[in-house]
């Protein structure tokens, strides 16, 4: 099931599908890291719309709500947790 | 010989900086502490090299203005020193690779905070490393000055990369190499670790914040009022004004340059609040009512931004900072700026958008008071109660509060949303925390000393040849119909556009009501920038926005002011 970071429960792994949005917007997210098959965690949704934390490799990444709808991931089973 | 650090933000460019030339830089535990170019020199084999710190980048493709600059500076490189964070490495190679394949200068790449992969369970084969990337590969501690004895000796091993050496997308190559020299092994959650999610997840994490702030304050006040209190009031008083009083009988009351180095006299006697001299209210003003408070708040600022919360803190006001238009981010021009508004408007530089940047800039300029304001306002205020100065407080916070809701409504352009990357806390590290508070005070002495004392000479001048007569009576309607100052308050509005401090002062010999005097503390704050801010924010924004920014500045100033003196008389104060 592909369903984007905002949607991801907190604690939930996941693994990047895709990431929508305009030429700009991939690339800052991708120089951050974030980018087709990096594995993330997501930490924290913050309040109704606020920002969402996630862990990528050894980052914390704060993104805006608008931002985290725009990166769509798949739920990471157990055994391909590392 | 130009030599150019280049890297990721908040990898330690500024420190490892400062380890190769002995420059004293500002460095701190958040990603954009560095907006502007540094340069420093060395001693490199008997050569002289230039040295530059640039803001840091995540690629070659720079996002804004800080960026850009990094970027550009380095076509003028002839050794590209490329800075990595060690505990990052996958995300940090992405330049790395870039300057590869693009650049053709000689590259040399340091791994920087190599002690924290230990910790983290991070193992990096630095050998393997050097030979997939084909430049030489450099371990260091840039706090500790590990590894920069055998980065300077390397420097002359630095050479130009063979792009071949990337083949295909850069991910992918970036993906081999971390498969072929990094190895994990899993660690038990520190007690950083819970610390670090406690402070982002609600409610916990508005607890810290509240906490933090209100900490903050507490310790600033205590340290501020502590020093003046205990140590400069009664240097002052005890050993300087004997002195001083000597120079005045000497020099005779009477004379032109009595009135210019010692004021008028209170009564026979100096009056530091009142005299208005260069050697007394001149040197009081900013060694013994200021200074202090500089002090306080920079230590503690220094603290949490070593320590690694503002960014956490960013996240918190994200929403907030949204209704105004700006992203969480925006929290560090403010907090900078309450230090002083120069370093907040040269903040600014982090944000990509227009809209974003004017926001903030022309915010930061009206409703943050810098400290050197603060500290003359509670000086001020003090006598008659804490409760005056909240309200001259609540009213810049308001203003701030509504004024960046309207703009956000009627600035044109777009609000791009938080993209930031949070760093682990870091304990900060005594040394590097006094060494930035004495780059702070001693930039305070250098630039604003000076100021100061020629501001209260100017004022003396003003005042000499009358001009200040001239703008009053022109400006007398303003102040008197609509603020309800005495049309003397001019003064220390013409003052103003030199150092707000001094105007806040000016207010004192007037012999204002304690609502004049909170409505002149507040117009001083909102109606104009002082010099060093209005030159900052003119190369920041350029003139057509800067002059829009000084529109909204001005009507606000005489909006609020008629307000503020209105609603006071309402309540009877």
């Amino acid at each position: 099931m592909i369903i984007s970071i905002a949607q991801l429960k907190d604690g939930q792994d996941a693994k990047v599908i895709s990431v929508c949005g305009g030429i700009n917007c991939r690339r800052r997210l991708e120089s951050l890291g974030l980018r087709e098959g990096t594995h993330i965690k997501k930490i924290k949704g913050l309040f109704n719309h606020g920002p969402v934390i996630i862990k990528a490799g050894h980052t914390q990444i704060a993104l805006g709500k608008g931002l985290a709808q725009k990166v769509m991931v798949e739920l990471l089973e157990k055994n391909e947790l590392i | 010989m130009k030599i150019i650090l280049i890297g990721n933000p908040n990898v330690g460019k500024s420190v490892v900086f400062s380890r190769l030339t002995g420059a004293k830089v500002i460095a701190s535990n958040y990603p954009g502490t560095t907006v502007e170019l540094t340069k420093g020199c060395m001693r490199f084999f008997n050569l002289q090299a230039d040295v530059v710190d640039v803001p840091g980048t995540y690629s070659l493709e720079p996002t804004n203005k800080a960026e850009e600059v990094a970027v550009k500076m380095l076509d003028e490189a002839d050794i590209i020193v490329n800075v990595l964070d060690a505990t990052n490495l996958e995300r940090n190679l992405y330049l790395t690779l870039e300057l590869i394949q693009k650049k053709s200068e000689p590259l040399i790449v340091v791994l920087n905070m190599w002690d924290e992969t230990k910790h983290k369970g991070i193992d990096i084969d630095k050998d393997k490393l050097e030979k997939m990337l084909g430049v030489p590969v450099i371990a260091t501690c840039g706090l500790t000055g590990e590894g920069i004895k055998e980065l300077v000796l390397k420097l002359r091993q630095a050479h130009i990369p063979n792009p071949k050496d990337i083949k295909g997308p850069i991910w992918n190559e970036i993906g081999h190499i971390i498969e072929n020299v990094q190895k994990l092994t899993h660690r038990h959650h520190s007690f950083m670790d819970l610390l670090q999610d406690a402070s982002i997840k609600p409610p916990f994490s508005l607890f810290i914040a509240a906490a933090v702030v209100f900490f903050s304050f507490m310790v600033i006040r205590f340290i501020g009022e502590g020093l003046i209190n205990y140590l400069f009031d009664p240097f002052f008083e005890n050993i300087y004004t004997p002195l001083l009083m000597k120079l005045s009988m000497f020099l005779k009351e009477t004379s032109f340059l009595h009135s210019l180095l010692i004021g008028n006299l209170v009564s026979g006697h100096i009056d530091y609040g009142v005299s208005f001299g260069i050697l007394t209210t001149g040197l009081y003003v900013p060694i013994a009512a200021v200074l202090p408070y500089i002090i306080s708040f920079y230590l503690i600022l220094g603290l949490l931004e070593d320590w690694g919360y503002l960014p956490r803190l960013a996240v918190l006001g994200d929403r907030l900072f949204h209704r105004l238009g700006l992203h969480g981010y925006a929290i560090i021009p403010m907090i900078l700026g309450l230090g002083c508004n120069v370093p907040g408007a040269l903040a600014t530089r982090l944000f990509e958008e227009r809209k974003e940047k004017f926001i903030a800039a022309t915010l930061m300029a009206i409703a943050v008071p810098c400290m050197a304001q603060t500290a003359m306002i509670i000086n001020l205020l003090a006598r008659f109660g804490g409760q005056y100065i909240f309200i001259v407080f609540i009213t810049l916070f308001l203003v701030w509060l509504v004024l960046g809701r309207l703009m956000s409504r009627f600035v044109k352009g777009q609000s791009p949303e938080i993209l930031l990357e949070i760093p682990p806390y870091r304990r900060p590290y005594l040394k590097s925390v006094l060494k930035k508070l004495w780059i702070r005070i001693n930039w305070f002495i250098k630039e604003a000393l000076p100021m100061v004392l020629l501001g209260v000479a100017i004022v003396n001048i003003l005042y000499f040849l009358r001009v200040v007569e001239f703008f009053s009576f022109i400006f007398s309607p303003l102040l008197t119909k609509v603020w309800g100052l005495p049309k003397e308050a001019m003064g220390a509005l013409i003052i103003g556009f030199l150092r707000k401090d001094v105007a806040v002062g000016m207010l004192r010999p007037l012999n204002l009501s304690i609502r004049q005097l909170i409505v002149g503390a507040t117009i001083l704050g909102l109606y104009f920038p002082c010099v060093a801010t209005f030159t900052v924010l003119i190369k920041e924004l350029g003139i057509k926005d800067m002059i829009k920014s000084i529109a909204v500045m001005l009507s606000t100033a005489v909006v609020v002011g008629f307000m503020l003196n209105a609603s006071l008389s309402f309540l009877g104060i």
